[in-house]
Formats: structure tokens, C-alpha cells, sequence
């Protein structure tokens, strides 16, 4: 089959960018619902908490806040390996008496785990802190209202460095 | 089965449309001479694009169960082999303009140091071009895609003449630069085929930082816009898509008559027959249909007399280190996203402080990801948990920098593509494998890269992220393939003239990387594109003179 002759309309650069920088601004969906897919709601809970832990509550939202929970639960549920060995990764934290401990209970153990490279308690918490980094760096609350960032969208001018003190 | 052969026998076959075949269709069309393309894939949609999707608009939809367009090949579909352990990373492209839809832009003129490298230390084949031989083709395609840069010329890195303006520095890029220079190391403004301002009709960059993804507005060089586009406005290129080729057909005349294809989709065999062929589509690919277009003469594929043609492949070694510059820590975050990617680039410089090194060639560096990214993964070496862990993060966020150098990797003759004993693909083709190594001379290179590396970012007072000396990316990972059918004066040592034309069979050319005779430190696209131009005026002009 042959292509047929295409042209991308090129006049008004300009105009043309900025449109389709709105185009992308239209687009923006509507948060879902959120719905658990893959762990129970009692998992769900452990997890809400642990995830908190990591990345708390301050002047901006935390990882609960931010949902990480149910970003780490479409993981599991879309990596099924990861996500039986989640299971019995909470499984264990619930047996260390997480679930029902005080915050700062909560943060002893964690401290704990955190100090003992190479074994597995420090693997289980590795493992949540970086997909809790991923989930919370990677969300709107995470990234523009904690780290500031405000991009990937429609400039006419880069201006790069804009610190005076930077030579700018 | 029944093979669908058209009697018509076309012109000049170009088989891909990324850099290579892109710009043999522009170059050959613009001269009146008519030219059938074989695409691999067809033409992917801009308006599909994911650009202007921030990051957890991207994770609604996939959980939605959308997902962006499929632009990489997915290896299942057209798998490969590799010789364990040496793990080769091929990323490809089927579909209209290649690679092209999403490559780093990185648009780096090889120099002598480049050309000459072979000839002075002796290492393989001398390169039967220098400089001034496609100098010339770098400032048209320079003028004709649109090239952005400073004015800032090293030996290493000459030809600054036609650039766009380049976009202002990062901070952090500041930083690394000054500190580099403390260092005595040359940091320039990076050169990159991205339209900083409106040029050739195509609309500049709108800093959206998205480019990996393809860009909405075709600001980049794509072969698709820049170069199919216009060709197909002169009437005399036609299209065939899905056209995935599996051999170039041998004559009795010892000359090449056709291309035998498979519809992508529905496997369909058919024969072409052309006059003459030009081979783009890319480095690994176009070495295994060369390999595979096996013959009585040719026995070890076509225009393979001198044995070298699946040997010598050579990529590029590569590492990353990251930082943090003290200065910047707490600032507040800015806009970094400038045109994607490194604003600076470090030439080469190893030729010149007079230091005898104890290995051959060089090695340069790029510097992308420095300032605010769409995410923290660095958070990941840090330690802790916590309030104060989330401070650390917030703090490192705006003064990230980062260094990627890239070294030169020798071509060995043991690094090959291979086709035998392989399992055949679904058209019942055979399959490529790949069996690559480095050597000592890599290992002592990427000694002195570590250093350096190191060097710079202790100049810039930067509190660099836990490395491992000596770790090296994936082999293939630069996606800097090259020298499989390599160019040189003698007929027995290369595959091709200086022209890309075949020593064996003069009506075939290859213009994409594996033409190559080395590798050198720097991205190739800009000089693929300059060989395949230079390479296309000279088909031309044979074809005028009646030689061809």
C-alpha cells in the first residue's frame, strides 16, 4: 500500500505550539476513584500507613495523601510476582505489630529495619521506601506542591538560570 | 507460496526512512530522480503523541488501561540473540522516519581527530574520508534541518558556523561548566538539532521538556517532516509500508536486481526489482539483510568477498554519575525542562595536554538531567525515612547534575553479527545475533572517564551519589551502533568505497551507521546524515554520467 502524501501544517509556529500546548491543557482527566485492585482493604490500610511513614505530612501532603498506596497496589496488580511477594512482605510487617502500634512505635520499628543492611527486614523496608519514592515523587502533590516542579508544559522563552547570584 | 512480483523495475530502491533513508529519498527525489522506500512500519500519529501529559496524568491513563504509541519495536516481534553473558541492548524503530521520532538530538560534527584516529595509531582501517571531504555535506544539513548550538569551535569539535541560537544554561549546567573549566576541561554549548527558533518552515521548540515521547510540533529533526515529507511533495517517491526486507537479490551480471519483502502483517512475500539500492535501515538490521542475501557468488552475504561485512561492530561505553551542588541545595526549583536534555556538552580533549595515555582514542560527555525532573528516583541512595528524609529530598531536588560520558569502544572483529544457526524469525528468516565484548583498552579509557568525571564534579564541590568504578550501561545502550560494513580503500579490509558504495556490487549503497570504520566518542546522526547526502549526490551524478 502506498502512503498517501501527508503534510503537518508548519505556518504560525508559534500559534500551532501554543495550541497544542492547550490541547494538552483539555486533556487533563479527571482524578479516578480510587479502587483497590489487587490487595485487600485491610492491606490497604497497613500499606496507607507505612507508606505515610516513609514520606509524612508537613507543610505539604504525605504519601497517604497523595495516594501512594493505591499507586503501589496497580504495581502489584499489574506485576503479579511483585505483588505476592507485597503480600507476604505486609503479612510480615503486620506480624511485627505495625498495624496497631503507636506513630511513634511505628517509627522505631521502621528505624530498626532501616539500620540492618543486608537482611531481611531491611529489604522489606527497602522495598517499600522505593516504591513510596516512586509512587510520591511521581504525583501531583508530590511533585508540584513538595518539589516545586512546574514544567513540561508551553514557554515561549527558556530562560534557564534565573538566579542573579548564578550569573544570570 | 505464491510471491507477488511486480514486473515494474524501479529506479532506486531505499530500504528504511530514519536518518540514513530519510535522506537518500530527500536528496535523490530533489534531483528528478524517482525512489521507492521500503518502511518497515508506517507513519506514527503526532496527534497521538503522549507530550503534554504530565507524570500522574500518565499513570490515570495507563491505569485506565490506555498507553502511548508502541514507537520502539518490541524485540518479541523481530527477536535476537546475544552471547551470554554479554547482554547487547538493541532498541529499533519500524515505522516512518525511525529512530529519528525520538533520538537524543545530539548533532556533533566529527572532526580529523575523529577521521584521522585509525591512520596515526594503526588500530584497523584508516577512513578513506577526512574533514574536508564532508565538511561541505555537514553545513547543508546543518542549513537544512536546523541546528542550534554556539559559537564556541574546539579541533575536536569544528563547524559552528551555520547554529540557531542555543538555549540559555541550567544552572546546575553553569556549575559543572566553571567547574570543568577549573579542571582545564573545555565545556561548550551542546549542538543539537532542535529548532530554537522557526526554520525551514518548521515551528520551534516550546521547552516542554517532552521530546523523548516524540514532539507535537516536529521541532526536532525528524526524517519523517524534514526530509519524507518533502520529498513526497515532488512527486517522485512512493511509500510501500510494512515492507520488512529480508534479502537484496544478485544478478547474474553481479550487480543487485531487487529486494525480496514481507508484509509486516500478513507475512505476504514479495520480490521488487530495482536498478539500484540503497541499504538504511540501521546499523543491525541492514547487517542482516546483507548477511542474509546469500548467493553462489556471495556465499556469506552479498557484497561480502572481503569477509569483514557483520564484523567490527562497534558501540560507545557510557556511565552516569550524579551530584548535588551545594549552592543550589534549597534554592527554589525552576523551569528546566530548555529543549530536553544537556545544553553542555565536554569535547573531546584527551589529544591535547601532550600526556601519553596507555590506551587509543577518546571520550566526551554529555549532561543530561541536571536541575528538576518529573520525579526524585535519586531519593532511593538516600538513607532514612521520615520528615527529615523528606527534607533531604526537597533540598537535593533543584541542585541535581549529572555526567554522561561517552568512550570510544574499538572495532574488534570479534564483535559480530551473526545469522548462522540462528532461529528464523516469523517470515522464516533467519534471526541476528550479536556476540560483543570490550577490551583492556576500553577498561583503561573508562579509568581515566571515572577520574574525570569525579574530578569535575569534586571541582564543583558536588556531593556525588554512591558510584561503582568501573561500572559500564548496557552494551547497546549508547544506540550508537556501528561498523559492520565499513568504508575504507582497500577491497580486501572494507565493505565499501568512500562513496558508500559496495566495493563488490557497485549499484548497492549503505548509508546508515554500520558504514562507519570507527566508532568515536560522539552521536552519529549528524554525520549519517552528512555520508548519506554526500553519498547520494555522487549515486546521482553516476547515474548522469551513465555509469550506474
Amino acid at each position: 500500500m502506498l502512503q498517501a502524501s501527508a503534510t503537518l501544517a508548519i505556518a504560525a509556529p508559534a500559534m500551532q505550539a501554543q495550541d497544542h500546548a492547550q490541547h494538552g491543557l483539555t486533556q487533563i482527566e479527571k482524578a479516578a476513584p480510587q479502587v483497590a485492585r489487587f490487595f485487600s482493604k485491610q492491606e490497604m490500610n497497613l500499606l496507607a500507613q507505612l507508606v505515610e511513614q516513609i514520606i509524612p505530612r508537613s507543610d505539604t501532603p504525605g504519601a497517604a495523601d497523595a495516594n501512594v498506596h493505591y499507586f503501589v497496589d496497580f504495581q502489584a496488580h499489574t506485576n503479579r510476582k511483585l505483588g505476592s511477594q507485597l503480600k507476604k512482605d505486609l503479612s510480615w510487617v503486620r506480624k511485627q505489630g505495625f498495624a496497631k502500634a503507636e506513630s511513634g512505635k511505628q517509627v522505631e520499628l521502621l528505624t530498626a529495619w532501616s539500620k540492618t543492611k543486608g537482611t531481611e527486614p531491611y529489604r522489606i523496608f527497602k522495598q517499600f521506601k522505593d516504591l513510596t519514592i516512586d509512587g510520591y515523587y511521581g504525583s501531583k502533590e508530590g511533585l508540584t506542591q513538595e518539589l516545586g516542579w512546574n514544567a513540561n508544559t508551553f514557554l515561549r522563552e527558556f530562560k534557564g538560570c534565573t538566579h542573579p547570584e548564578h550569573g544570570a | 507460496m505464491y510471491v507477488q512480483n511486480a514486473p515494474e523495475v524501479h529506479d532506486v530502491i531505499v530500504i528504511g526512512s530514519g536518518a540514513a533513508g530519510g535522506m537518500a529519498a530527500w536528496n535523490l527525489t530533489r534531483q528528478g530522480v524517482n525512489v521507492t522506500l521500503l518502511d518497515a512500519g508506517t507513519r506514527f500519529r503526532r496527534e497521538d503523541f503522549w507530550t503534554h501529559v504530565k507524570p500522574w496524568q500518565w499513570r490515570e491513563r495507563v491505569e485506565r488501561g490506555m498507553a502511548p504509541p508502541q514507537i520502539r519495536l518490541d524485540n518479541a516481534e523481530q527477536p535476537y540473540s546475544w552471547k551470554d553473558p554479554n547482554y547487547f541492548e538493541l532498541i529499533r524503530v519500524w515505522g516512518r522516519g525511525g529512530k529519528t521520532n525520538i533520538w537524543g538530538r545530539v548533532a556533533l560534527r566529527y572532526s580529523d581527530v575523529d577521521f584521522e584516529g585509525p591512520a596515526k595509531d594503526g588500530w584497523e582501517i584508516p577512513w578513506p574520508i577526512r574533514y574536508k571531504d564532508i565538511a561541505p555535506y555537514y553545513d547543508r544539513v546543518e542549513q537544512e534541518i536546523g541546528v542550534c548550538g554556539g559559537d564556541d569551535d574546539q579541533d575536536s569539535l569544528p563547524g559552528s558556523k551555520f547554529h540557531l541560537p542555543p538555549p540559555a544554561l541550567r544552572c546546575g549546567e553553569k556549575f559543572l561548566q566553571a567547574a570543568a573549566r577549573r579542571q582545564g576541561i573545555s565545556v561548550v554549548n551542546q549542538r543539537r538539532a532542535v529548532v530554537t527558533k522557526p526554520h525551514n518552515g518548521h515551528s520551534p521548540c516550546h521547552f516542554c521538556g517532552a521530546c523523548g515521547r516524540g514532539c507535537d510540533v516536529s521541532a526536532f529533526f525528524n526524517s519523517t517532516d524534514y526530509l519524507l515529507d518533502p520529498a513526497e511533495k515532488t512527486g517522485k517517491l512512493k511509500i510501500i509500508d510494512n515492507a520488512v526486507v529480508a534479502r537484496i537479490l544478485l544478478g547474474d551480471n553481479g550487480l543487485a536486481t531487487g529486494v525480496q519483502y514481507f508484509d509486516r502483517f500478513t507475512k505476504q512475500e514479495r520480490v521488487i526489482r530495482g536498478k539500484r539500492i540503497v541499504l538504511g535501515a540501521s546499523c543491525v538490521d541492514s547487517t542482516r539483510i546483507l548477511l542474509n542475501s546469500k548467493s553462489a557468488k556471495y556465499p556469506t552475504g552479498i557484497g561480502n568477498s572481503s569477509g569483514v561485512i557483520g564484523n567490527y561492530l562497534c558501540e560507545q561505553v557510557r556511565f552516569h554519575m550524579y551530584g548535588f551542588v551545594p549552592d543550589l541545595m534549597g534554592t527554589k526549583a525552576l523551569n528546566d525542562d530548555g529543549i530536553g536534555g544537556e545544553h553542555i556538552y565536554m569535547p573531546r580533549f584527551n589529544h591535547r595536554d601532550g600526556k601519553k595515555r596507555d590506551y587509543l582514542r577518546g571520550f566526551g560527555s554529555q549532561f543530561w538531567g541536571i536541575g528538576a525532573q518529573p520525579g526524585a528516583a535519586y531519593a532511593k541512595q538516600l538513607d532514612g525515612f521520615g520528615l527529615d528524609f523528606k527534607k533531604a529530598v526537597k533540598r537535593r531536588y533543584p541542585a541535581l547534575v549529572a555526567m554522561h560520558p561517552y568512550g570510544e569502544t574499538l572495532p574488534r572483529k570479534e564483535n559480530r553479527i551473526t545469522v548462522e544457526g540462528t532461529p528464523v524469525d516469523k517470515y522464516g528468516v533467519p534471526t541476528l545475533r550479536i556476540e560483543y565484548n570490550i577490551g583492556d583498552n576500553e577498561k583503561k579509557m573508562i579509568a581515566e572517564m571515572y577520574d574525570m568525571a569525579e574530578g569535575v564534579m569534586r571541582a564543583a564541590k558536588a556531593e556525588i551519589l554512591p558510584f561503582e568504578r568501573g561500572w559500564l550501561d548496557s552494551f547497546g545502550s549508547a544506540i550508537h551502533e556501528h561498523g559492520t560494513c565499513r568504508m575504507g580503500e582497500d577491497p580486501r579490509r572494507s565493505a565499501l568505497n568512500g562513496f558508500n558504495q559496495m566495493h563488490d556490487v557497485k549499484n548497492l549503497f549503505v548509508v546508515d551507521g554500520s558504514a562507519f570504520s570507527t566508532a568515536s566518542e560522539k552521536n552519529p546522526t549528524l554525520t549519517i546524515l552528512a555520508l548519506a547526502w554526500r553519498s547520494t549526490d555522487y549515486m546521482a551524478e553516476e547515474m548522469r554520467k551513465g555509469n550506474l
